[in-house]
């Protein structure tokens, strides 16, 4: 199987999983934190539609995937208001073009359906140098500034009053969170971006008493959901987004009935 | 068995005896329970030439307070090595429950060669008179949004160290007073000078904001991260350290360190609250309707806190609240939000 590793293809699916385990929980947990759900849903939606434009007119998806994104995240914050409609909308939007553009440009199946589950191993080489330059950029900005984010995530009000410019690295991590986005649709589909993104911060929220630890133990299972699900799909020759989201649900199914039943043994 | 030789009761942190006869206790922290007994002593016609002492907690600091105070016999829950020595040089009766090298604090470092008791208590008077509130100042303030006004203040003078409880009916406008003081709204009109600079110039930090929590949150953050996240970057780590241990111990809250802070009750989130207000070094505490949610446990914990706060930090606190019995309990000046034709 380890064999396997000297095909390019499969390094390259190899490399990019070992970076998207590391960084995509930490968006996760900014996702979770700032309460930015609609927002993920309306960029998940975004990335189709910017996948199905690239088809459509047949360049490379990434850019134009991130280019869209970031102009959803530019509409969001520029309507701050109505946060959750604004995101509604712009998801129905974006399904509806992205419908539209499939169908008139008669995009093939087997390529819309790219989008939706993924294509791990057709990654190129600017795919992964963009994964590797976002994971410097997410694990510096969250060293250098935890404080601030530590204190944005326990309220905007009080990180205010600490002098801290909230705005400003609101804007900042949604930034990431889109560009965050568009790369796990690439590697693992816009329909199962959370068994990366959201549920190893789920797992993590069960075991952890802090931020720090947070933050630390979702990256770790992160990069434990995506390589356990790349040697289980190596292995058993099965779909690696749909592995790596069954694991991620198994694991934290243990995790939470482990919980429960320390805390009945408790009151017990 | 004498008396300052039977253990502390409930929070006492210190009592003082003379002839055996209970003439002094205090529930306060680090070393304020002894300077309150200073007060005490400056305060008294009496003459006490048999005092004894039972503390929580001696290093060299204290047991320098307690030869200054003419104290004779000492019992400490816990001593420093440092300390027990100072006291034995001068012929005072020491007594311990545990004895350890060293406290882990900055103040014991300090004093760590100094054996001069003189000199160990001007310091320590020093370090004390360093915290100290800001004082606000408000005239003709109109408070609201989009150039319509909900509010306009008069006149509202607080000294620096002071207090003001500010209430008033529901809707009249203290949440925009609130939002006005952390500059998240600007003033319609007037202004706000808080020691005699415009509030727009006000340093970072200066202002510890504490509110009333409503909800818990699924993820966590630890009562350690929610305590150090004002404190100051350029500290290294054991100064920040000793600060947020230090700023625990006072709100009485140090046991929870390594807790999820959303797993605390609402008295003990509001202890911690406060820590972390004292570990930014806030001049001024704004704390918006503190009791509620609180149960009257909790809701007279805090109030004990808020006094004892108020006499060793000294810094400047308002306080928005309905609470009459919170009122009632702190006596402090009030200032009653009405409308004009009320």
């Amino acid at each position: 199987m380890l064999s396997l590793l000297s095909l390019a293809p499969i390094l390259k699916a190899f490399i990019a999983l070992i970076f998207s385990g590391i960084t995509f929980p930490l968006c996760g947990v900014m996702v979770l934190r700032l309460d930015l759900v609609p927002l993920r849903y309306a960029l998940m939606h975004g990335v189709i539609l910017g996948g199905a434009i690239a088809l459509a007119i047949d360049i490379s998806p990434l850019a134009i995937i991130i280019l869209v994104n970031l102009f959803i995240v530019f509409l969001i914050i520029k309507i701050p208001s109505s946060n959750s409609f604004s995101s509604a909308a712009a998801m129905v939007f974006s399904m509806g073009l992205a419908s539209l553009l499939i169908h008139t440009f008669n995009v093939p199946s087997k390529d819309s359906l790219q989008l939706l589950w993924g294509s791990p191993f057709a990654l190129s080489y600017l795919d992964i140098a963009i994964l590797s330059i976002l994971t410097i950029i997410v694990i510096n900005f969250l060293i250098f500034n935890f404080k601030k984010v530590t204190a944005i995530f326990f309220d905007k009000s009080i990180a205010k009053s600490l002098g801290i410019n909230v705005n400003y690295y609101y804007n900042f991590m949604i930034v990431i969170i889109a560009l965050c986005v568009a790369l796990a649709m690439r590697l693992i589909g816009a329909l199962l971006i959370d068994s990366l993104l959201i549920l190893p911060v789920l797992i993590a929220s069960r075991l952890s008493k802090g931020t720090k630890s947070l933050f630390l133990l979702s990256s770790a299972f992160g990069l434990l959901l995506s390589l356990s699900g790349f040697f289980t799909t190596l292995y058993l020759d099965l779909p690696l987004s749909a592995t790596i989201a069954l694991i991620a649900v198994f694991i934290y199914s243990i995790i939470s009935i482990l919980k429960y039943l320390k805390k009945r043994k408790h009151h017990d | 068995m004498e008396n300052y030789l039977k253990p502390l009761i409930e929070s006492t942190t210190l009592n003082i005896f003379n002839n055996d006869k209970l003439i002094f206790k205090s529930y306060s922290s680090w070393l304020y329970p002894l300077f309150e007994f200073e007060s005490f002593l400056n305060n008294s016609t009496k003459k006490y030439d048999n005092l004894s002492a039972h503390d929580t907690t001696g290093g060299k600091a204290a047991a320098a307070l307690m030869i200054k105070y003419n104290i004779k016999k000492v019992n400490f829950n816990l001593i420093s090595e440092g300390a027990k020595l100072l006291l034995e040089s001068q012929n005072i009766e020491t007594h311990y429950t545990k004895i350890i090298d060293k406290l882990m604090c900055k103040t014991e470092d300090l004093f760590e060669k100094e054996t001069n008791i003189n000199t160990i208590y001007e310091q320590i008077k020093k370090r004390v008179n360093k915290s100290k509130g800001l004082p606000i100042e408000i005239k003709n303030l109109s408070i609201g949004y989009n150039n319509n006004t909900i509010y306009t203040f008069k006149e509202i003078l607080i000294k620096a160290g002071d207090a003001l409880i500010i209430e008033g009916d529901n809707g009249i406008g203290k949440t925009t007073f609130i939002k006005t003081l952390l500059r998240e709204i600007p003033p319609l009109k007037g202004k706000i000078l808080i020691n005699n600079k415009p509030i727009n110039k006000l340093e970072p930090k200066t202002i510890g904001y504490i509110k009333q929590e409503k909800e818990n949150q699924t993820f966590p953050i630890s009562v350690k991260e929610v305590v150090s996240m004002g404190i100051n970057n350029k500290l290294t780590k054991i100064e920040k350290n000793y600060l947020i241990d230090t700023s625990l111990r006072k709100c009485k809250a140090i046991d929870l360190i390594n807790r999820n802070y959303y797993s605390l009750s609402g008295g003990e989130k509001q202890k911690v609250s406060l820590a972390r207000c004292l570990c930014q070094k806030a001049k001024i505490l704004i704390l918006d309707e503190p009791t509620s949610f609180l149960d009257i446990t909790s809701k007279n914990q805090l109030i004990k806190l808020l006094k004892s706060l108020k006499k060793s930090e000294m810094p400047t606190i308002i306080i928005i609240t309905h609470d009459k019995d919170l009122k009632q309990e702190l006596n402090w000046k009030t200032y009653k939000m009405e409308r004009p034709n009320a």
